[in-house]
């Protein structure tokens, strides 16, 4: 039981990563980027290629990987919001299930189809409470979440630079309008945004191995945590990814395996219907 | 200091602007009046850099400013307070202060000072300091507008009707703060009003604009008195 607990907190910390990372590109430009599982599976990649292939020290695989996401989710900005800025909502979710796809192809054509491993970057010996076994891994994975989600406030609320973000977030016309630098402002989100999904494959390629496909899902379901939360509160996000990983442990072991994948959607759809604004729903007034 | 040479400016094939030219020098508080729809707001977006003319020329301390970036524009001297007042609704007060500082140098020091300026000028937002934007009365929120305008220390402040929707005492507050910023440091304005009494009284000088064209200009206490005037914007 508690060790479920800790297990389901650990898969759901990854999600919440996920999420955290979509909603900083969606609280910025109001665009849900629906390739960003796949960019997962890319920063994944690029720690395997690090790590594994070219046998560099792990931290330093990281910091790599963190450098590229972050270089990526400029290219991103520059290939998919630049050009369709102003078009219909539906053309720019279409051309990031798009990019999602050439990503996927990509990593196929570079890796190959088979999973592979990435070790995680500590080691040691599992902490052992009342029969609960807290292996390393997972102890690193709730500190970088919560180092993450410090830093996320910090940036946001405590420097010029970050309210300048949230300015552009909240109306972009009157943050042009008073000067602010909103390319500056909108790429520092898209960078952010993709280095938390490169983060989050980090964590999750020493758990289920990489390969090429793994983002689809995982994308989803930081898509269906993001709902859980309210769309675009990060805290609810976070409650929502950990609810998330705790229900899809419980349910694999209680209920059954095979279904693993459909909880999230049962628990989304459970959730919209008692909730429609998601669970942490922003107050209307503070939409206006 | 401004310039406004015969601008020309469109939305798609629709020209708003047919070649308007005007100026605002030094020190002075200039009125652009105007009913609805006439292209004032057009002429302000213009000149702050978010519109840019088909022909025409503007230029500001000299320099002919029709192709820089708004941040260079507010950088430069110019702050625009927009119609409707805009403020950010999720941020608070001091925050949405802060990002009128954004094209300046990120200098704590002096920005604490400009912080203590405007709550001089305006008191009533000291009190609200940490209060969200969305929670702030029509007043508050205008005051809050133009204190943000402020941050960005300019040398020309434009605003886009400051007195809409507000109770006329707050507008008398409103206008009171403005002309005494112009007395005691110079800050020349640009005014754009529809209800243009009060907007009459304070400018030296004042333009009228109709459907994009600039019909009437001169001394805005000889305008007040013009029968055409007071027909259109003064209410008979
Ligand atoms: N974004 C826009 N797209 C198309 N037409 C616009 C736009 N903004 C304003 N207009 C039109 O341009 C004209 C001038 O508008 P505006 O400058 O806002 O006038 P004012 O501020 O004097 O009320 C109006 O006819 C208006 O309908
Ligand atoms: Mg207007």
């Amino acid at each position: 039981m508690g060790q479920l607990v800790v297990n389901g907190l650990a898969l759901g910390s990854i999600y919440a990563l996920v999420a955290l990372g979509l909603l900083m590109i969606f609280n910025t430009v109001q665009i849900v980027n629906f390739a960003q599982g796949q960019l997962l599976m890319l920063g994944a990649f690029i720690g395997i290629s690090g790590a594994v292939t070219h046998e560099l020290p792990i931290a330093l695989s990281w910091i790599i990987t963190m450098a590229a996401m972050a270089l990526v989710g400029i290219v991103f900005m520059v290939l998919v919001y630049l050009p369709l800025r102003g078009r219909p909502p539906f053309l720019v979710i279409l051309t990031t299930i798009a990019m999602g796809i050439v990503l996927e192809n990509l990593a196929l054509i570079i890796w190959g189809p088979l999973p592979v491993s990435l070790p995680s970057p500590v080691h040691g010996t599992p902490l052992r409470f009342a029969g609960v076994i807290i292996s390393m891994h997972q102890v690193f994975t709730f500190a970088t979440l919560a180092v993450i989600l410090l830093l996320q406030f910090v940036l946001l609320t405590r420097t010029r630079f970050g309210i300048l973000m949230q300015a552009t977030a909240q109306d972009l016309h009157t943050a042009r309008l008073v000067g602010i630098p909103v390319r500056r402002t909108i790429a520092v989100a898209f960078a952010f945004g993709a280095m938390l999904s490169g983060i989050a494959g980090l964590l999750v390629a020493p758990i289920f191995l990489a390969e090429p496909t793994m983002g689809g899902s995982l994308g989803l379901k930081g898509f269906v945590v993001s709902v859980i939360g309210g769309f675009g509160n990060l805290p609810g996000a976070v409650i929502g990814g950990l609810f998330l990983g705790l229900i899809e442990t419980f349910g694999a072991r209680y209920i059954s395996s095979n279904f693993r994948d459909a909880y999230a959607f049962i628990v989304m759809i459970g959730v919209l219907v008692a909730w429609p604004r998601g669970i942490f729903g922003e107050k209307i007034s503070e939409k206006v | 200091m401004l310039k406004v040479d015969d601008i020309r400016v469109s939305y798609g094939h629709i020209e708003v602007l047919k070649g308007i030219s005007f100026t605002v020098e030094m020190g002075e508080i200039v009125a652009l009046i105007g009913g609805n729809g006439a292209g004032k707001t057009t002429t302000l977006s213009t000149i702050s850099g978010l519109l840019r003319p088909t022909s025409g020329k503007l230029s500001w301390k000299g320099e002919e400013i029709q192709n820089t970036t708004v941040e260079a524009i507010v950088a430069s001297g110019i702050s625009h307070c927009p119609e409707g007042r805009r403020i950010f609704p999720g941020l608070s007060v001091r925050e949405n202060l802060i990002t009128g500082t954004a094209a300046r140098a990120n200098n704590k020091q002096e920005i604490e000072e400009d912080l203590t300026l405007v709550f001089e000028l305006f008191p009533r937002l000291k009190e609200r300091i940490k209060q969200r934007g969305w929670s702030l009365s029509g007043g508050e929120q205008q005051m809050l507008a133009i204190g943000r305008a402020l941050m960005s220390r300019p040398s020309l402040l434009m605003l886009d009707e400051p007195s809409l929707g507000l109770a006329p005492i707050i507008i008398e507050q409103v206008f009171e703060r403005i002309v005494e910023l112009n007395k005691r440091t110079g800050l020349a304005v640009l005014l754009v009003e529809q209800n243009s009494a009060m907007a009459l009284e304070v400018a030296s000088r004042a333009f009228v604009l109709e459907t994009g064209t600039i019909t009437l200009s001169g001394i805005a206490s000889v305008l007040a008195g013009d029968p055409r005037i007071q027909e259109a914007y003064l209410g008979g």
